[in-house]
């Protein structure tokens, strides 16, 4: 299989982290390379010392976009989980990337202040963090996503299923292999079957 | 408004229990002697009836044809085996059913299903909601959908089956096992039924056809060890499902049903080994198996349980029928299953021939002929003995009539449902 760019974007506990983690492991077992670009992680290596202004967060989302495109040049699924609040910058990583999937991962900010499960929301809202996407900085949604998950109205699960179909429909990633049982499978059948007389 | 908006519009939710392998007569018997107080009180509403399954009667046809609506014919699931055009012989699996089951349909109109142990359901492929596969699932790690679940799974110890060859060997262990069992697939629908959303719910208990294989006759002979264990089974199965459906929001239908009857079993009888006698198939020197068949020499050979394939030139590489004797070589074939007794009683009820029960796109993959056998006599394809009739440590056989189908009140139209092929139909209406 070739590889690919996976590129969750949307607001600081919209669900691309847990998305991502689910994704990578269902392709992990569908036996494809894949590694995951979290934004949280990646500033504390990669973007290591970049702010959250602007050009910072262009930045971060840049070098992201580079290692993706190494990786997917190279036949690994990229999975890029980060805020990536601009659509100039996201759409500049998609064209020099070209195998780019992008899932929007949507709820809107009232819900995600609800549901706060990092705190962040409320530091931001009290002027603790400042430049927080959705609050203190803009969040340009995506105009034409391949995906669009409703974190809000949907399950984990349902999103989950979302991401993988498309992937699947669009061969991206195989569908579960035909050849279903391994020897050992055939054996244990074959036990299972006899032992009720079936054969 | 059309069908599809119908469904999508529909806030109905609808609930299926299957039990594996319970014959009509066996379940009202139980009822009606006060064994099963939760089932006498839901089906005092609402129909309980008799119904047939489809041809060859084991689970894993069956229950592909109630998934689909289909006849076999249409849906590619003729037994637990397939055979090739070069003699190779597989296990079939969900991969190989050819139409699509209730909760696809169900999905493309936004509704969710949970389907737990639903047999031929491996491996376990996507689904709008859960599925966790029924036998024989060799792998546990590929009867689930979403993976996400199997941690769970594992976590309590979840069991797709038991350990049948505890049946004929230990009959304390395989009951305790069969109780165990049951209570584990309960506990995950109890969770599911409450931590998922959801249209379509179905579980399947499949101990049921476990216990009726080896303890069959417990059930008619008081005096059998097991008798009261064999009652208790059901009577925790009656427990169990009042306990799940009393903690449900009572705005469901339910429908229940089982794939097949059950009867008790006097002789295993080797079909293969009738031909063989009569001359239709041949083996090459060295042991009797169906590697070791002289296809280049066999008119026809059975697969499990009682499907009769002829060799067919054209549709196997080494046929040596022609398609137009086919019908005067049937024609032989039927009269000596009819005429086949034992101490002077008949073995074989009636015989189909392919183009009374199979249509449609998987036709030509269908066996020539079907055989029925009057009770007591298990047909076997398999080549573990060399005599036709033998003894066995089995005490109970599959038939294909006197399956049993309940539906609540909820459910209309029930005078054409005859069937486990016309149950998936009667579902998807409901919905409308």
């Amino acid at each position: 299989m070739k590889g690919f760019t996976l590129w969750f974007t949307g607001m600081s506990g919209s669900g691309k982290s847990t998305l991502a983690r689910m994704v990578e492991e269902e392709l992990l077992n569908r036996g494809m390379k894949v590694e995951i670009l979290d934004g949280d992680i990646v500033r504390t290596n990669l973007s290591k010392g970049l702010g959250f202004s602007k050009e910072d967060r262009d930045e971060n989302i840049k070098r992201i976009g580079f290692v993706c495109q190494l990786l997917t040049r190279n036949g690994v699924v990229a999975i890029a989980a980060a805020i990536s609040p601009y659509r100039e910058i996201r759409d500049e990583n998609r064209k020099k990337i070209g195998r780019f999937v992008e899932v929007f991962v949507k709820c809107p900010v009232e819900k995600l202040i609800e549901r706060d499960v990092k705190g962040l929301y409320k530091k931001a809202l009290s002027g603790e963090i400042k430049n927080f996407t959705g609050i203190s900085d803009p969040y340009e949604e995506p105009l034409n996503p391949e995906i669009v998950v409703e974190t809000d109205e949907e399950t984990v699960e349902e999103s989950f299923n979302k991401i993988i179909t498309y992937l699947e429909d669009m061969g991206y990633i195989p569908k579960l292999e035909e050849e279903t049982y391994s020897k050992e499978d055939e054996e244990k059948i074959k036990d299972r079957l006899e032992s009720l007389g079936y054969l | 408004m059309s069908f599809f908006k119908k469904i999508f519009g529909s806030k109905k939710r609808v609930i299926v229990i299957g039990i594996d392998g319970v014959p009509f007569y066996l379940l009202k018997t139980l009822i009606d002697e006060g064994h099963l107080p939760f089932l006498k009180s839901k089906f005092e509403k609402g129909i309980f009836k008799e119904i047939n399954a489809p041809l060859p009667e084991v689970s894993s046809v069956s229950w592909s044809t109630f998934m689909t609506g289909e006849n076999p014919g249409e849906h590619g699931i003729f037994g637990f085996t397939l055979v090739d055009r070069y003699y190779n012989v597989s296990f079939s699996n969900f991969l190989n059913l050819k139409s699509p089951p209730i909760w696809k349909k169900l999905e493309k109109n936004g509704k969710k299903s949970i389907v737990i142990n639903l047999p031929s359901t491996y491996p376990a492929t996507s689904i709008n909601g859960v599925l966790v596969s029924g036998f024989v699932s060799p792998n546990i790690e590929k009867s689930v959908y979403p993976k996400s679940l199997l941690k769970y799974l594992k976590g309590i110890d979840y069991r797709i089956d038991v350990d049948n060859s505890q049946g004929r060997d230990n009959k304390e262990e395989f009951l305790k096992d069969l109780f165990y069992t049951l209570n584990k697939r309960f506990e995950l629908a109890k969770k599911l039924v409450n931590d998922e959303i959801w249209d379509f719910f179905m579980l399947t208990i499949t101990g049921t056809d476990r216990l009726h294989h080896f303890l069959f006759k417990s059930f008619s002979d008081e005096n059998s060890k097991y008798h009261m264990d064999f009652i208790n089974y059901y009577k925790k199965i009656d427990e169990l499902l009042g306990e799940f459906l009393s903690g449900i929001k009572d705005d469901y239908a339910l429908l229940m049903l089982s794939d097949h009857g059950f009867t008790e079993v006097f002789k295993e009888v080797y079909i293969n080994n009738v031909l063989q006698n009569e001359g239709f198939l041949k083996f090459k020197d060295g042991e009797r198996n169906f590697k070791n068949i002289d296809f280049e020499n066999t008119i026809c050979f059975a697969m499990d349980p009682s499907r009769i394939y002829l060799n067919l030139n054209g549709k196997f590489s080494k046929g040596t029928v022609d398609v137009n004797d086919s019908k005067i070589i049937l024609a032989d074939i039927v009269k000596i299953f009819n005429e086949l007794t034992f101490n002077g009683k008949k073995v074989i009820r009636k015989l189909f021939f392919k183009d009374e029960v199979y249509s449609g796109k998987c036709f030509n993959e269908a066996p020539d002929l079907v055989l029925v056998s009057e009770n007591g006599f298990d047909l076997k394809a398999s080549f573990k003995s060399d005599e036709v009739f033998i003894d066995t440590y089995f005490q109970g056989m599959h038939k294909f009539d006197n399956a049993f189908l309940y539906c609540d009140e909820k459910f209309n139209n029930l005078g054409n449902v005859k069937e486990v092929k016309d149950i998936s139909s009667l579902i998807l209406n409901y919905f409308l």
